[in-house]
């Protein structure tokens, strides 16, 4: 098995996978999702997701596609609201982070309507809007 | 118009210059303000002493090796002396600290042994962190359902005892349960990944994330 050297070698869809796949998946509850998004932010924050990841366009693409499509088991409103906060934190990674620049129009367009149709539900708490 | 003119006005522009890229990084760092996100990223992040300095201790945040979730504290600082997000004039002491929290962007994080163990931590650490919650959930909690009867792991899997890999087997397996099990395979294959890159091992480092793994735990 080819063993890469450096995170520089390796594909940055790769790495994130497995956490696409817990918010892809309807399975996972709020506090799993919550966790995940929380990496992800974790992720941009340390660095490992920057202009110079490889594979960084592909993984942009499955990001803002994962995050706006993402799924889990609604429990309270509380918690599914911490779930909605950390989707937006990680959409303004996205958008106002060092990576900006290697998003596609789609996908802007794609997190800018997750981000409006979650301000427009009426039954969140005036936090999220 | 004398040198001396042209060279203050270079100086000026190169700080306005460095105040701009300085509110950029602040107003996409300003979002580490939230409790939740800052406790969950202090726990992702203990430091190499194992303890986080306070945010009045300038001193010992200097002395501190490089480590990239510094942008916290920095942050932090940098929002307690109100650095406005805009503002083109910046005193002495704040641009000194601008300068700081600028050498710190991802592009410049060096040498690459420390970053690839930087991240490798971090990475192990998420793991575990959503492994952790998943575990919780009964879902997860014990993959006894999916294991046949010829499987060697069925012994201790009836002992109560979890199997560190998930079952590959399709004898048995619903969709949904196949699903699950790829939930957690993708997890081992990351785990697998991360073994094979190179980074050096710090002891405290280890020690620190073995610390959070028990926070989680208990």
């Amino acid at each position: 098995m080819h063993c890469p050297v450096d995170f520089d070698n390796v594909d940055l869809p790769i790495l994130l996978n497995p956490f696409f796949s817990i918010l892809r998946s309807p399975l996972s509850t709020g506090p799993i999702t919550s966790a995940a998004l929380s990496a992800l932010h974790s992720f941009f924050s340390c660095g490992l997701i920057n202009p110079n990841s490889r594979s960084l366009d592909q993984a942009l693409i499955e990001l803002s596609s994962t995050v706006s499509h993402c799924k889990f088991e609604t429990s309270d409103t509380s918690g599914d609201e911490v779930v909605l906060f950390k989707i937006l934190t990680v959409i303004y990674d996205c958008l106002c982070g060092y990576v900006a620049s290697n998003l596609g129009d789609v996908e802007v367009c794609e997190m800018l309507e997750t981000v409006l149709t979650t301000c427009c539900q009426m039954r969140l708490s005036g936090k999220l809007l | 118009m004398e040198l001396a003119e042209i060279e203050a006005i270079v100086s000026e522009i190169e700080r306005e210059k460095e105040a701009g890229q300085l509110s950029i990084i602040i107003s996409s760092l300003l979002i580490l303000n939230d409790r939740s996100l800052r406790g969950r990223t202090q726990e992702v992040a203990i430091g190499s002493d194992g303890c986080w300095p306070s945010c009045d201790d300038t001193e010992s945040i200097c002395r501190r090796e490089f480590w990239p979730v510094d942008l916290i504290f920095n942050t932090k600082m940098l929002c307690r002396l109100s650095i406005p997000k805009s503002g083109p004039s910046i005193s002495r002491p704040d641009l000194a600290m601008s300068k700081r929290v600028l050498l710190m962007t991802p592009s410049s994080i060096r040498p690459k042994d420390g970053r690839n163990s930087c991240i490798k931590n971090i990475l192990y650490s998420e793991t575990l962190s959503v492994m952790f919650v998943m575990r919780k959930n009964s879902r997860w909690a014990s993959p006894t359902r999916y294991i046949g009867a010829r499987d060697s792991d069925v012994l201790g899997s009836n002992l109560g005892l979890r199997i560190s890999s998930p079952v590959h087997t399709n004898i048995g397996m619903s969709a949904k349960g196949s699903i699950e099990a790829e939930l957690m395979r993708n997890f081992q294959e990351l785990k697998g990944i991360i073994k094979g890159i190179s980074g050096k091992s710090d002891i405290s480092q280890g020690a620190g994330l073995i610390l959070y793994a028990l926070s989680c735990r208990f």
